[in-house]
């Protein structure tokens, strides 16, 4: 098991993967650097302005798009990859079981994901240090989060880890597995966001949303929580405003005010990170389970 | 315990409404190499599979020296090489057969010596750090095989070890089986189309068609069996010869000698050596043909088709 997760983690932190890592997280940095240049005013105020734009730019890119697209990428093809090349024929043919050949991927593979994580946080935030201007108190604000940031990346991990695998050993090849995730991950991160920027705009206000399948509330909400361990009581603010922006996709308000509507506003009161992460928690395990019992029986 | 090494119990394997193995079973005695043979999508890959335990049974039970077939008792015993091997394209010859080794339970020490006896074993050492995905052919197949003996199996699985090769790959890998059978005292499972080749290695032929067992027998007792009977014989004047044999014999004109077909061997000799007294010709050639196996499997399966 040990040669199968070391070989694992060898692939996941390639030499492509960890520089496309490295080049979007300082990319990142960059723009918090350059936005944060004609960033003045009262202490307070830019302290929230810097946090802010961080929470945004971390969320939707190094603990977003790099992170899901990068697990989702080596965990579909943790079983499909080789079954569709023919090289989980020899790998099966020696003294292991499949329990333990998965076991050796799916940690290789949350090792490797964990590694880019602290890989794309520490550049950015090395790019913020060298290359801010702003006081130095504040970038030590910044840097305060990186703990809570970090916890969100693995939930994301493990998330992403679980049900990519599951594909994975259901596929025949990588691709059918890997199309229907990037798919949620555009839609979470890319069109319902968008959508709500739009309906914002055209309407200036949200009155109904979807809380129960919008998967960008739920790792908003996730996101929220971390990131209010930090500090319960400073980022008021920031996090209303993040909140705002994880909750206004709007359906047509006369249909969902009549099918949805009761039943939307006790699930926005009840829904919380915590229910919102056992729930994920829940697939997450089931994925895993699912994954151990269909490799076990497939036909190779 | 079973003195088989290796027992397959009614074993039948669908694919949908495709019954690829049906109801077959099967001893395999310790020491000995057996040659499972049979047209293309009769059943020997599959049931390699089942062995190796890559493919499950839909019915029917196995063992491999008492142990479930795919258990990982299972396959510490066996070694096996698949017809099409798939390489990792990041791996050299000696970084793959280290990782085989290790995942066969060797130490990272005893991986690293195995792989490198192998590679000079198997005329690789130029190649060693070279990718093995770049390999010709044959050096992949090379690769195969060592990466199926590198844990020490009792029992060797070869599937189509010697398909796609050129005559010379061919009789390296076929020397190398001989080799390592007599080093090594394996039990050895091997497929191959190349029947005539195959010959020169098994002790015991199985048969197989439609994923059923046509044949299970002893290479000499199934030679014997078929054997119709062929007599060759050449003289200074064949086609003399020819003229008197036609009248009672099936008969073929080759190039300079003449193949006598006949259930009763022994009368035929006797009737040619009276044949050639009588004409006073001058004998060349007279001996028996022995059935090959290429023929062999052509009467087996005809006779299956009937």
């Amino acid at each position: 098991m040990k040669h199968i997760f070391s070989r694992t983690l060898e692939t996941t932190i390639k030499k492509v993967s960890l520089i496309v890592s490295i080049a979007i997280s300082i990319a990142v940095g960059a723009i918090v650097v350059n936005a944060n240049k004609n960033n003045v005013g009262a202490y307070q105020n830019v302290l929230e302005n810097a946090l802010m734009l961080q929470h945004l730019l971390v969320y939707f890119v190094i603990a977003g798009f790099l992170l899901m697209v990068s697990t989702i990428s080596n965990a579909t093809g943790l079983i499909a990859s080789e079954v569709h090349e023919g090289t989980f024929k020899l790998l099966a043919a020696k003294p292991n079981s499949r329990t333990q050949i998965l076991v050796g991927k799916i940690l290789g593979v949350i090792l490797g994901q964990i590694i880019l994580l602290a890989v794309s946080l520490l550049s950015y935030f090395s790019t913020v240090i060298i290359a801010s201007n702003i006081d130095g108190n504040i970038i030590k604000e910044m840097v305060s989060y990186l703990p809570a940031y970090f916890l969100y990346g693995v939930v994301i991990i493990l998330f992403f880890t679980a049900v990519s695998t599951f594909l994975s050993c259901v596929a025949k090849r990588k691709i059918t597995a890997l199309l229907p995730l990037l798919a949620i991950v555009v839609i979470a991160l890319g069109f319902l966001p968008l959508q709500r920027v739009m309906t914002l705009v055209r309407e200036g206000s949200s009155p109904v949303t979807l809380y129960y399948v919008d998967m960008n509330y739920h790792f908003g909400l996730i996101f929220k929580f971390f990131v209010e361990l930090v500090d319960p009581i400073k980022p008021n603010r920031i996090i209303g405003y993040l909140t705002n922006l994880f909750t206004d996709y709007k359906l047509d308000p006369d249909v969902t005010r009549q099918e949805w509507g009761g039943r939307i506003l006790l699930a926005n009161n009840y829904l919380s990170a915590t229910v919102v992460m056992l729930f994920y928690s829940i697939i997450s395990l089931v994925s895993y389970v699912m994954s151990f019992v269909i490799i076990k029986k497939k036909d190779i | 315990m079973s003195e088989y090494c290796i027992e397959l119990n009614n074993l039948t394997k669908r694919f949908g409404k495709f019954t690829a193995v049906d109801n077959f079973s099967l001893k395999l005695l310790p020491g000995k190499v057996y040659g499972i043979v049979g047209p293309n999508g009769a059943g020997k890959s599959t049931t390699m599979a089942m062995i190796m335990g890559s493919l499950h049974p839909s019915e029917g039970t196995g063992n491999v020296m008492g142990h479930q077939l795919g258990s990982e008792e299972a396959l510490k015993i066996l070694g096996y090489s698949p017809e099409f091997t798939s390489f990792y394209d990041d791996m050299s010859c000696v970084e793959y057969l280290w990782y085989m080794g290790t995942l066969g339970g060797l130490s990272n020490e005893e991986a690293m010596e195995k792989a490198i006896s192998l590679i000079k074993k198997y005329d690789l050492v130029d190649h060693a750090y070279k990718k093995v995905s770049k390999f010709s052919t044959g050096m992949k197949k090379k690769v195969s095989l060592a990466q199926a003996m590198i844990h020490d199996p009792k029992i060797l699985l070869l599937d189509e070890p010697t398909a796609n090769l050129d005559p010379t790959s061919r009789m390296e890998i076929l020397d190398t089986v001989r080799e390592m059978v007599q080093e090594r005292n394996l039990t050895v499972l091997i497929s191959s189309h190349v029947l005539t080749e195959l010959e020169t290695v098994i002790d015991h032929v199985i048969m197989i068609n439609h994923g059923k067992l046509v044949m299970d027998e002893d290479i000499t007792t199934a030679q014997e069996r078929f054997k119709q009977g062929i007599l060759v014989v050449s003289c200074d004047n064949n086609e003399l010869l020819l003229k008197e044999l036609e009248r009672k014999y099936k008969v073929e004109n080759g190039k300079g000698t003449i193949r006598i077909m006949t259930s009763d061997v022994n009368s035929l000799k006797k009737e040619v050596v009276k044949l050639i007294f009588e004409n006073d010709l001058v004998l060349n050639v007279l001996h028996e043909e022995v059935l090959s196996l290429d023929l062999l499997y052509k009467q087996a399966l005809e006779g299956e088709n009937k």
